[in-house]
């Protein structure tokens, strides 16, 4: 680069004139001494120059131990920018209903600088987003171009490029740290105001197996619906982004199957770092697949076994009374049931869940034991389709009183605009700081240079 | 690249001129050494301008030869500074 060709020559221009102050036959010692120093601010710009690459490699290295990753800086940016989107339609949602309501002074008074605010942290995140890829990708010709200004004769322009030079290091290797940094700052602040915490829910049956697939609702004592969340194929359902969360109280959980609905009154347990657990082991149902169920009353039907192997299911049962025991499967796989080694007369039903097809078998058994075999061949594995309502999302909008979308709001605000501006800030300053050890005042080995030439 | 030029040439001048002012503060102070006045103060000045001069010339030398060996090793080890990453 033409730059570092330049520099390197205005180095050495700076060390002759500095030679050159030394031998003027003019007995003044402040002119000795500048020529000193001039010849000392030559060579160390010189230095400099060819510590260009050992400058470009600090960047990667200081990135890679204290384990900078850019990828999920990215991720972060593109969540966190979805949330304050989000939370922005929201108060506009908001703002019109309480148009329509004739609430209108409400709305301008109220939510109307809330979402100025909240734009204006959306403004600023994504102002720091994009200044931190670009100085990352332009950090060479920004040390390259400090280099040259560092190495103007006369310190003319040393302060400056000092600065260019530990601000593209700085900021390269401390800009995907911000995520850390509001991390540290996150201990639930968004639910001041709303009784709930992020976690999980698992459900699995009695005999070992996770229930796949299912959904998850819950009411309050009145029998209002607090939250809707579908579970993964593992049996697990996710509750930890901050339109979801769990309720920390006490409330009624169902578990709803094809066909099958099981409620029980429970408060989610504390699991480690903040977060919640609801786990359900659920009675009357045995998983025989993603997808295929098995459901039976718990009072008059005893399972003691259920035994699993490649394509097929053995239960090992007793009744008490003559019962109904449902094989449930969704559309589109084959299953064959085997009642004590016979196909038993079956009753063929068929039913809608959540947007997906299932075909169900009513196997009449009657009291004493039995084994039951279920072989399923090709079955399908679809999730349904569930319009999930979040728990937070849910209050904040029901909520009548604003102090609920005030504190979301401000802890927004606080997040996205306060923390990255004060993590803006300590960059700033250790920039300055880097500056100043790379160039501005007269660190003691050089001074101590100055005195002996 | 004019600039470089620009830059390399000065510095010849400087250089010259440094030459220059090394001889005549070599002249001056050994002038000022054996001028029949019998102030040591001037002798002492003599001296003085005579040294920094000598340590002048001492470190132009250095500085020449040092400065020419790099720009010899630069260019004979010469690579094309990678480019700044695409994205």
């Amino acid at each position: 680069m033409d730059l570092l060709t330049l520099a390197f020559n205005l180095s050495v221009l700076t060390y002759f004139i500095g030679a050159m102050l030394k031998g003027a036959p003019i007995p003044l010692a402040s002119l000795k001494k500048l020529g000193s120093r001039l010849m000392v601010d030559g060579i160390f710009s010189a230095a400099l120059v060819f510590s260009y690459r050992a400058l470009l490699f600090s960047i990667s290295y200081f990135g890679s131990v204290l384990g900078a990753d850019w990828a999920a800086f990215n991720q972060w940016f593109v969540r966190e920018t979805t949330v304050l989107v989000s939370l922005i339609s929201l108060l506009k949602l908001i703002g019109m209903g309480y148009n329509k309501l004739g609430l209108g002074y409400l709305a301008s008074g109220f939510v109307s600088p809330l979402v100025n605010v909240l734009v204006n942290t959306l403004i600023t995140l994504l102002t720091f987003y994009v200044a931190a890829h670009a100085i990352r990708h332009v950090a060479p010709i920004l040390i390259s171009t400090g280099i040259a200004l560092h190495s103007v004769p006369f310190r003319l322009t040393r302060a400056a490029g000092s600065v260019m030079i530990a601000v593209a290091i700085v900021f390269s290797v401390g800009a995907p740290f911000l995520p850390n940094f509001i991390s540290i700052f996150q201990q639930g602040t968004l639910s001041v105001g709303v009784q709930a915490a992020p976690g999980y829910a698992k459900a699995a049956d009695l005999y070992g197996s996770a229930i796949a697939f299912y959904v998850l609702e819950g009411y309050d004592s009145s029998g209002n619906l607090l939250y809707r969340y579908a579970s993964d194929s593992a049996g697990i359902v996710n509750a930890t982004s901050q339109w979801k969360w769990f309720p920390t109280t006490a409330h009624t959980v169902a578990l709803s199957l094809p066909g099958f609905k099981y409620t029980v009154e429970k408060a989610p347990t504390l699991a480690g770092n903040g977060t919640v657990e609801i786990n359900l082991t659920v009675p009357g149902v045995v998983a025989v697949a993603i997808n295929a169920f098995v459901y039976f009353y718990p009072s008059s039907v005893d399972v003691y076994s259920v035994q699993r192997s490649n394509g097929s299911v053995a239960i090992r049962l007793s009744c008490q009374n003559a019962s109904e025991i449902y094989v449930v499967y969704q559309k589109g796989g084959s299953v064959n049931v085997l009642l004590d080694g016979r196909q038993p007369p079956t009753s063929p039903a068929s039913l809608d869940w959540y947007g997906l097809g299932f075909e169900a078998l009513i196997v009449d058994v009657q009291a004493g034991d039995h084994t039951l075999v279920i072989e399923t061949s090709g079955l399908a594995s679809s999730p349904p389709t569930v319009e999930e309502v979040g728990f937070v999302a849910h209050q904040l909008s029901s909520d009548d009183s604003f102090s609920a979308l005030l504190s979301v709001a401000s802890a927004a605000f606080f997040q996205f605009m306060v923390l990255p501006i004060a993590y803006v800030a300590m960059l700033v300053a250790t920039s300055l700081a880097l500056a100043k050890l790379l160039g501005g005042i007269d660190s003691k080995i050089a001074r101590a240079l100055v005195l002996a030439t | 690249m004019e600039l470089v030029e620009l830059i390399r040439g000065l510095t010849a001048q400087v250089v010259a001129v440094a030459w220059a002012l090394f001889f005549a503060s070599w002249v001056v102070g050994w002038a000022l050494k054996g001028m029949p006045i019998p102030f040591t103060r001037v002798k002492k000045i003599g001296e003085r301008i005579l040294e920094d001069g000598v340590w002048a010339a001492f470190w132009l030398a250095v500085g020449s030869s040092v400065f020419a060996l790099v720009s010899y090793i630069a260019s004979s080890v010469y690579q094309p500074l990678p480019q700044p990453p695409s994205p």
